[in-house]
């Protein structure tokens, strides 16, 4: 009898290990970094933020920057995804340029997650996908994390109950988990919080190597009208900004142009606009997982962007003329086409503005190319 | 013993199921809206207009575009020339919307030469232009960009209407924004500059509802309506190209 109960004890003890396991299996690979393609030969070097805010070194946040150096004096870019990490046609603009862009004249720096703590959670309760894959030709699989707007609280914990940083954005009651949102604390705080010390770093290497202009790369749910396939700019990044969209919608591309908000306190083109010499953008494609209409956010959502919710919402005259909800959906390819082609436009109409500082960029894949056959082509193989 | 036993289980059952509630890849479905912001700056409420393919009907009104994928550029209402924009050229806002800056880069794009860009420019200086290139749309934003309070803005937009109403000058109200530049505010400034256009040139599908068009009758002046913002090139070409 009393043998029995023992067994159904640890018979019981070793399902409840087996389900801790098996679920966390699930977190633990989550904690695992992307492994990214650095064969590209024209990077001439890798910064890391800790470089600039010293707090962030041993970090999850110590984030490594590209440098591509073209040898030729000129313009600095800063082109960047992963602020908000289920926002993933950013990131993958940015690995395009990672494993495929020359710089031919001025200087072009590229982060591929910017706030890389939020890669290694999801948000609870949302039911969405950790990761995704893409089969590349040569049958291996390419494989990026897929988080959630905010730092992973296990990397910055507790929430203040009230916050008041150099951002001007006041953080109280219900807003106080943006202290976890790194495009709601800029220009950040040297020793503050793990999202202002990040901050703080890009505002720090934006002002130590002299950057002229940067990119923000983001994502937004189809209801949000004045953002999808939209470019925001500083004031001072208005000629630039209105050049490179207006080079877009002249090679069909729907693209609008909007000012940041006065009060759009410590976002990247607000808090680092007025904060920096840099010329500060922020592009917004349309991700339907971003929305709050979306069905199952599983692999495909994020990757195919087909939500019936959302074209039923378009078909019944929603969301205006701005923008299209298709069949075929919002693919990652097109979105991430849309970033790759505003930020490459944002580097010729810096050239053309500013001939003293030249900047130019070659290699990247072929928009129309990238849509047409998708990510899997454009890609590097990691062997 | 057998208490701090059978708590321990229950402890090891419940950290097991808790852990598996907030996994990532296998967790259920969402079926209800996220939580937070829909879009990383916030969202705005949608618009109300039917999206335009072809050439088609507006579900709203009897509106019928006139413009299509294959037929960007409609003039209607008679013709509007070079001759018809005489120097000095002055590009400015009423609204403060970026579609002015827009504008900008497109005279740029058609090689106008000469032209003045303030998109804050004052009634008193409207005197000094042979043409006067409005673009009309309002965005809290741009006005808050450029320092203006709405209620300023709406009165440096009546004293252009004073100023412009009986010179000589050439008016071409531009409406590039589309429906997103529509809705109460900016048809405050549509409604006031529209009187005095000498030539209405509008995005299409911000004219869903007919008021370029119906203006364009009513003052018996030429319109152009244009298929998308890109296609204003087009036209500026025309008056303005080098």
């Amino acid at each position: 009898m009393k043998n029995n109960q023992l067994i159904r004890n640890v018979a019981v003890l070793l399902v409840a290990a087996l389900i801790c396991v098996v679920a966390g299996s699930a977190f633990w690979e989550q904690q695992q970094p992307d492994v990214l393609y650095t064969g590209n030969p024209n990077i001439t070097g890798v910064l890391k933020l800790s470089d600039y805010n010293a707090n962030l070194k041993g970090t999850i946040n110590d984030v490594d920057i590209y440098v591509f150096d073209s040898g030729v004096p000129g313009g600095k870019a800063f082109i960047y995804g992963g602020t908000h990490t289920n926002e993933v046609g950013s990131m993958l603009n940015a690995v395009t340029y990672l494993e495929n862009a020359k710089c031919e004249a001025g200087t072009i720096y590229v982060m591929v997650h910017a706030n890389n703590s939020g890669y290694t959670h999801t948000q609870p309760l949302r039911g969405q996908i950790g990761k995704m894959t893409f089969d590349l030709p040569d049958g291996t699989v390419r494989e990026f994390h897929v988080g959630t707007r905010l730092t992973n609280p296990i990397h910055q914990w507790p929430d203040p109950n009230y916050r008041f940083n150099p951002s001007g954005r006041e953080l109280k009651h219900d807003e106080l988990a943006e202290i976890r949102n790194l495009n709601r604390n800029h220009p950040g705080v040297q020793d503050g919080y793990l999202t202002e010390q990040t901050c703080w770093a890009i505002y720090n290497f934006i002002n130590t190597e002299g950057i002229d202009f940067i990119l923000d790369g983001h994502e937004a749910g189809a209801e949000s009208t004045t953002l999808v396939n939209t470019l925001v700019v500083h004031e001072n990044a208005v000629p630039l900004g209105s050049t490179a969209v207006m080079n877009c919608v002249i090679n069909n591309l729907p693209m609008r142009l909007e000012f940041s908000g006065q009060t759009s306190y410590g976002l990247s083109h607000r808090g680092l606009g007025d904060n920096t010499n840099a010329l500060c953008t922020l592009f917004e494609s349309c991700n339907p997982v971003m929305g709050g209409y979306h069905e199952k956010i599983d692999e495909a959502l994020f990757k195919d962007g087909i939500s019936g919710n959302y074209r039923a919402m378009w078909e019944a005259g929603l969301f205006g003329n701005n923008y299209e909800i298709p069949e075929e959906g919002w693919p990652i390819e097109k979105r991430t086409a849309y970033h790759m082609s505003i930020s490459k436009e944002l580097i010729n109409a810096f050239d053309t503005l500013y001939p003293d500082k030249p900047i130019k960029v070659s290699g990247l894949p072929d928009a129309n190319e990238m849509i047409e056959k998708g990510l899997e082509y454009t890609l590097k193989s990691l062997g | 013993m057998k208490k701090k036993f059978a708590a321990l289980l229950a402890l090891a059952l419940v950290a097991s199921v808790a852990l598996t509630a907030c996994g990532g890849g296998s967790a259920p479905a969402a079926s209800t809206p996220a939580a937070g912001p829909t879009g990383t700056n916030g969202g705005t409420m949608p618009g109300t207009s039917q999206a335009v393919g072809d050439a088609s009907i507006n579900t709203n009104s009897d509106y019928t575009f006139r413009t299509s994928d294959s037929n960007r550029v409609v003039t209607e209402n008679g013709t509007f020339t070079k001759d018809n924009v005489p120097g000095p050229v002055l590009v400015t806002s009423v609204g403060q919307s970026a579609d002015v800056s827009m504008l900008d880069a497109l005279m740029k794009k058609v090689g106008a030469a000469d032209y003045t860009f303030n998109s804050t420019a004052a009634a008193d200086e409207m005197a000094n232009y042979g043409t006067i290139i409005i673009a009309c749309g309002a965005s809290s934003k741009g006005l808050g960009a450029a320092g203006i309070s709405q209620e300023d803005e709406l009165a440096r937009a009546q004293a252009i209407v004073d100023a412009v109403k009986d010179s000589d000058a050439t008016v071409i109200v531009a409406h590039l924004g589309g429906a997103s530049r529509r809705g109460a505010l900016s048809d405050q400034f549509n409604n006031m500059m529209l009187p005095c256009a000498d030539y209405i040139m509008v995005v299409e599908d911000g004219n869903d509802d007919g008021l370029f068009t119906d203006a364009a009758t009513d003052n018996g002046v030429p319109i152009t309506l244009i298929y998308s913002i890109a296609d204003a090139v087009t036209p500026l070409t025309e008056l303005f190209g080098a």
